[in-house]
């Protein structure tokens, strides 16, 4: 009797176990990085700012928190990804350089690739501390094209928030034009 | 070396006659690989942890400043194999002394996409707030909820080997803890079951196991809810220092656990109960501890200021350890990981003992 109570429970246990081992790289990448970071880190703490450490502390505190939070491998390196690119980098410069007018994106798929994951999809903040781009007193409509680009480009802290938003929110390869792009988008869509 | 400057490595087994050629040569190879280093090296290593401060006033008692703690973590990684991840806990006593303690020690072994093999002493993966939320930098307030402090309802740590992980299923995501280990002990006060200790046992002094694990599932990112469960055999002690115990009982451990963030608003609760069962040849009556709590934050109007309420109620037959709270908080973020916390708890316990005494606290923590 106690040995068919042992098979009962160690049946589904195997089963389940032989699930995870088959599935695995079974699932294409989850999502970027920007995205993953504001879905996964803010269900228990504020969100750290990506210039807090470098490369190697992040590397080790991401296998720290894939332990703690059950990300997959893939959505670690991901967010790895994202926090170590977050600031200029050189390397991604000499990519720009490089991109052909053929290869921009849109302003809204800009948008929503690297901005909506924290500012929300529509611009009113997806995450604490992220401030409304709606309405008559956002920061879109209070300040010069030229401040804005600026503060997109090169990151930026709003005052009373606790969070500095990554230079190019993240991405250090998008272009200038491309800056200009979503910043048209954001004010056409949430600036009325 | 070699994988680094694969021209050194050749340099070294030529003869003198052609070292000064070489030289060059390997001076040339150099400059042409110095654009190239790697940024990350096999063994990555790190320092976390936080360390918080404060004051406290219970009613009818002395006011005291204090250390709350200092606790570094420890991480190390080599390749994406294997992280050696360790917190330890210095903490002052009443007295002043220096007390420490390791809160975990385990290594990770990285499986794979989907798996972790962790074994040593970890947090107890049954609910939330012990395994994620109890850093003094995460927890909102700066109390712990009513019966989830070590020898309450909530299990702590334990020793054991534990598999982790999680896998997205469509547009939700599930992730697992499925643990074996030494398992709690009981203590006997005044012949009932007093307390059952989950500090972690490096001896199994009762010879037997306890098994357990949660699944926690998000139906979109900003939900989880969690069900967490555990069973064995634990052994009865007369004293904490005794290494035979005088009988061993079943075990058990059921959680629920959901948090919810939306916008500027953080929603958590959390359920738990530990249960020691009955044994008909025993004098020694049955015992269970449950406590639960409920927890809403509010970062007002987006700014650094943020509001805290949370209810909560520890309950077990020893009328002197049950205790109802409401506690009041507001904080101010300094930044993401500085916090000053100030928390006004309402308790309500047995007349006349420390538990029914307000309290206020006020605390300063720093998550590094």
């Amino acid at each position: 009797m106690k040995h068919r109570n042992r098979v009962k429970f160690l049946v589904p246990f195997l089963s389940f176990i032989l699930i995870i081992f088959s599935i695995n790289n079974a699932f294409s990448d989850a999502g970027n990085g920007a995205k993953l970071w504001a879905d996964n880190c803010a269900r228990c703490h504020n969100m750290r700012s990506p210039t807090e450490f470098n490369a190697t502390q992040w590397k080790a505190i991401m296998a720290h928190m894939r332990a703690r939070s059950g990300l997959t491998a893939v959505e670690t390196e991901n967010i790895y990804e994202f926090l170590i690119n977050s600031p200029p980098a050189t390397i991604s410069k000499v990519q720009n350089e490089n991109k052909k007018g053929d290869e921009r994106l849109s302003g809204k798929t800009i948008y929503q690739q690297n901005c909506a994951a924290c500012h929300g999809v529509d611009g009113k903040g997806a995450i604490t501390g992220v401030f409304d781009l709606t309405g008559k007193n956002s920061a879109l409509l209070k300040n010069s094209d030229a401040v804005l680009l600026k503060r997109i480009e090169e990151g930026f802290r709003s005052p009373g928030s606790t969070m500095a938003m990554p230079p190019k929110g993240g991405n250090s390869n998008l272009t200038h034009d491309e800056l200009k792009a979503v910043l048209k988008y954001m004010k056409q869509t949430f600036s009325h | 070396m070699g994988f680094l400057f694969p021209s050194l490595v050749i340099a070294t087994e030529q003869t003198p006659n052609t070292q000064n050629q070489n030289s060059v040569n390997w001076l040339t190879n150099i400059q042409s690989q110095a654009s190239w280093t790697p940024s990350v090296a096999d063994i990555a290593t790190n320092i976390t942890g936080y360390t918080f401060v404060g004051y406290d006033k219970t009613k009818k008692a002395n006011s005291n400043f204090m250390v709350g703690g200092f606790n570094p973590i420890f991480n190390m990684l080599y390749k994406d194999l294997i992280l050696a991840e360790a917190e330890v806990e210095f903490e002052l006593n009443e007295k002043g002394k220096t007390e420490v303690a390791l809160e975990y020690a385990t290594l990770d072994l990285f499986i794979n996409d989907y798996m972790i093999l962790m074994g040593g002493k970890f947090l107890s993966p049954l609910g939330q707030f012990v395994q994620s939320l109890h850093p003094a930098w995460i927890n909102k307030l700066a109390s712990n909820p009513v019966g989830f402090n070590n020898n309450q309802a909530a299990p702590q740590n334990d020793i054991g080997f534990e598999l982790r992980g999680g896998f997205p299923i469509c547009d939700t995501r599930l992730n697992y803890a499925a643990y074996i280990a030494n398992g709690p002990e009981a203590n006997i006060v005044n012949d009932l079951i007093d307390n059952i200790d989950s500090g972690g046992f490096n001896a199994d002094e009762d010879r037997h196991k306890v098994g357990g694990g949660r699944i926690g599932f998000l139906p979109i990112p900003s939900l989880e809810i969690g069900v967490s469960a555990a069973f064995g055999r634990l052994g009865l002690f007369n004293t904490p220092d005794d290494t035979q115990s005088i009988e061993t009982r079943r075990y058990s451990a059921f959680g629920s656990d959901l948090s919810y963030q939306w916008c500027d608003v953080n929603l958590r609760g959390e359920y738990i109960k530990q249960q020691v069962s009955r044994n008909a040849l025993s004098t020694i009556p049955s015992n269970k501890w449950q406590a639960w709590y409920m927890q809403i934050a509010y970062r007002i109007l987006s700014t650094k200021w943020e509001s805290v309420l949370r209810y909560g109620n520890y309950k077990t037959l020893q009328a002197e350890q049950r205790k109802r709270q409401t506690a009041l908080g507001i904080n101010y973020w300094f930044a993401s990981n500085v916090v000053a916390k100030g928390t006004y708890e309402f308790n309500h316990g047995q007349p006349n003992t420390r538990n029914n005494e307000n309290r206020i606290l006020l605390q300063l923590a720093y998550g590094f």
